[in-house]
């Protein structure tokens, strides 16, 4: 899938979901002419931002902090970050852009609440499950990993994959959907995808054994 | 050298994926003309479009035929429940009633008639409710397992000692085990995250259908020692990690296996 398709398809799913309430002109506005607004600095791109986006950031909000107040308040949050960065970011894909800033702010959320509970145990959530990915470091001096290339590393994991178990991968990993809601979009058992789920911990597993040591 | 990751920056390196992959996981939604609603259902605002449900009603309408039929029988020969009656649990031969609990038409997988319902594992006549790849979602009350049945394969049964009572886990078994068949390398995680007690494996098999699978396709109760000779006979027994030793033979023991062993139909 290119940039150009992804971004249509995006649009494409935006507008399915949301067409409910929502007025026609606000539609037809592309991302295009949103990022537009936002680098003219002018306010009605939050307004479309939102109309447009509001629902699938506040899913992915809701995926992960679990509580629907704090789900809206992450989902103003990303309203503002979009606001901080574009410009100077120019995203490609406006939406999966929004939902990176909506992910970015709901973990933070998660885990300063975590934080907060001193020792009164931690919320588990889907990505918790990466932890069994991380081999053990061994002996000897370690160095950080750095974020960048933790990502391109994943991204050849997920390049690698056949296009259903990516999706799965992503759906559990990157939206922090339940396996229930993953099962049922894929028309399998859930026993099924945790088996899947299971074997690309696995696989992820061994292959940041094998580039990483 | 090894390089740290914490799973606080595998999760946030997972956030920053290429967007194609972020996109591609709902492109499908899109040219399905339905969006899957968030946790909190309708609240989320996302709208559930489904496609016409051709299949449970065309069951529903089979459904109904077969009970307008049955009806029409029971009225012109002479009464609806005696005409239903057949094979109760009291050794009559019906699918439609038992003389005790009343009609059983469940619900099971949509509307459908469950001929196992009364189903006592000694009857051959009973025709089987499921094809292999559509055996039902389990009950919502059923032990968390996985039991193989995409294909129609035969199972194994391997069992361990937890130190808290036998563990017991299903796998496919022999050469037609398909590619998803859990090899050595996860063994030991497949094993504890799959596997179910004795009092679990009974609940299990209260349900008739994942009953009846399960006795028809199950060929033996191992310890979990043998677990990767199945799949890897080529590899190193060191290559075989998280091996789980099997379970010291005291009567106890014995009494549960030889309890599982009946409860599961495997009588070699």
């Amino acid at each position: 899938m290119t940039e150009q398709e992804a971004a249509e398809a995006f649009s494409g799913f935006a507008e399915t979901a949301f067409v409910s309430g929502m007025e026609r002109s606000i539609l037809q506005v592309e991302d295009a002419e949103i990022i537009a607004l936002y680098w003219e600095r002018d306010q009605k791109a939050v307004e479309a931002t939102e109309q447009k986006y509001r629902h699938y950031c506040k899913k992915i909000a809701l995926n992960i902090v679990g509580c629907d107040e704090d789900a809206e308040e992450c989902v103003n949050d990303t309203w503002l970050g979009a606001w901080e960065s574009i410009p100077p970011a120019r995203p490609e894909v406006l939406g999966a852009f929004l939902g990176k800033i909506t992910r970015n702010i709901a973990l933070n959320r998660v885990r300063d609440r975590d934080r907060m509970k001193r020792g009164g145990g931690t919320e588990a959530l889907p990505f918790d499950e990466l932890g069994e990915c991380i081999a053990d470091s061994g002996s000897g001096p370690e160095e950080t990993a750095e974020a960048g290339e933790l990502t391109a590393l994943l991204n050849r994991f997920l390049a690698g994959l056949p296009e259903e178990r990516r999706k799965i991968f992503v759906c559990r990993y990157w939206y922090g959907d339940s396996v229930s809601d993953i099962a049922e979009r894929f028309g399998a058992g859930e026993s099924k995808i945790k088996m899947q789920l299971l074997r690309l911990r696995a696989d992820l597993k061994k292959m940041l054994e094998r580039e990483w040591r | 050298m090894g390089k740290k990751i914490s799973p606080e920056m595998l999760t946030d390196a997972v956030g920053n994926i290429d967007d194609r992959y972020i996109v591609e996981a709902h492109a499908d939604e899109v040219k399905a003309g339905r969006v899957r609603a968030g946790r909190s259902g309708g609240e989320t605002g996302v709208k559930r479009v489904k496609t016409f449900p051709w299949k449970p009603l065309t069951a529903a309408a089979a459904v109904v035929v077969v009970v307008l039929t049955g009806a029409f029988i029971a009225v012109r020969f002479g009464g609806l429940k005696s005409a239903l009656r057949s094979n109760d649990s009291h050794g009559n031969n019906s699918a439609l009633y038992d003389s005790e609990s009343g009609p059983v038409l469940n619900g099971k997988n949509g509307l459908s008639v469950n001929p196992v319902e009364n189903y006592s594992g000694e009857n051959d006549s009973v025709n089987f409710t499921y094809a292999p790849g559509n055996l039902p979602e389990p009950a919502a009350d059923a032990p968390a397992t996985y039991i193989p049945h995409e294909e129609d394969v035969p199972l194994a049964v391997y069992y361990w000692d937890s130190g808290d009572g036998y563990k017991y886990v299903f796998v496919p078994a022999g050469d037609n085990a398909p590619d998803d068949a859990p090899d050595t390398a996860i063994a030991g995680d497949f094993a504890r995250q799959n596997a179910v007690t004795a009092e679990e494996l009974e609940t299990l098999m209260s349900d008739p259908v994942y009953a009846e699978f399960i006795r028809r396709n199950t060929v033996g109760l191992y310890p979990l020692k043998d677990f990767g000779k199945i799949k890897n006979e080529e590899k190193e027994p060191a290559q075989q990690t998280d091996r789980i030793d099997p379970p010291e033979n005291t009567n106890d023991s014995a009494n549960e296996l030889s309890a599982v062993r009946s409860l599961l139909g495997i009588t070699a």
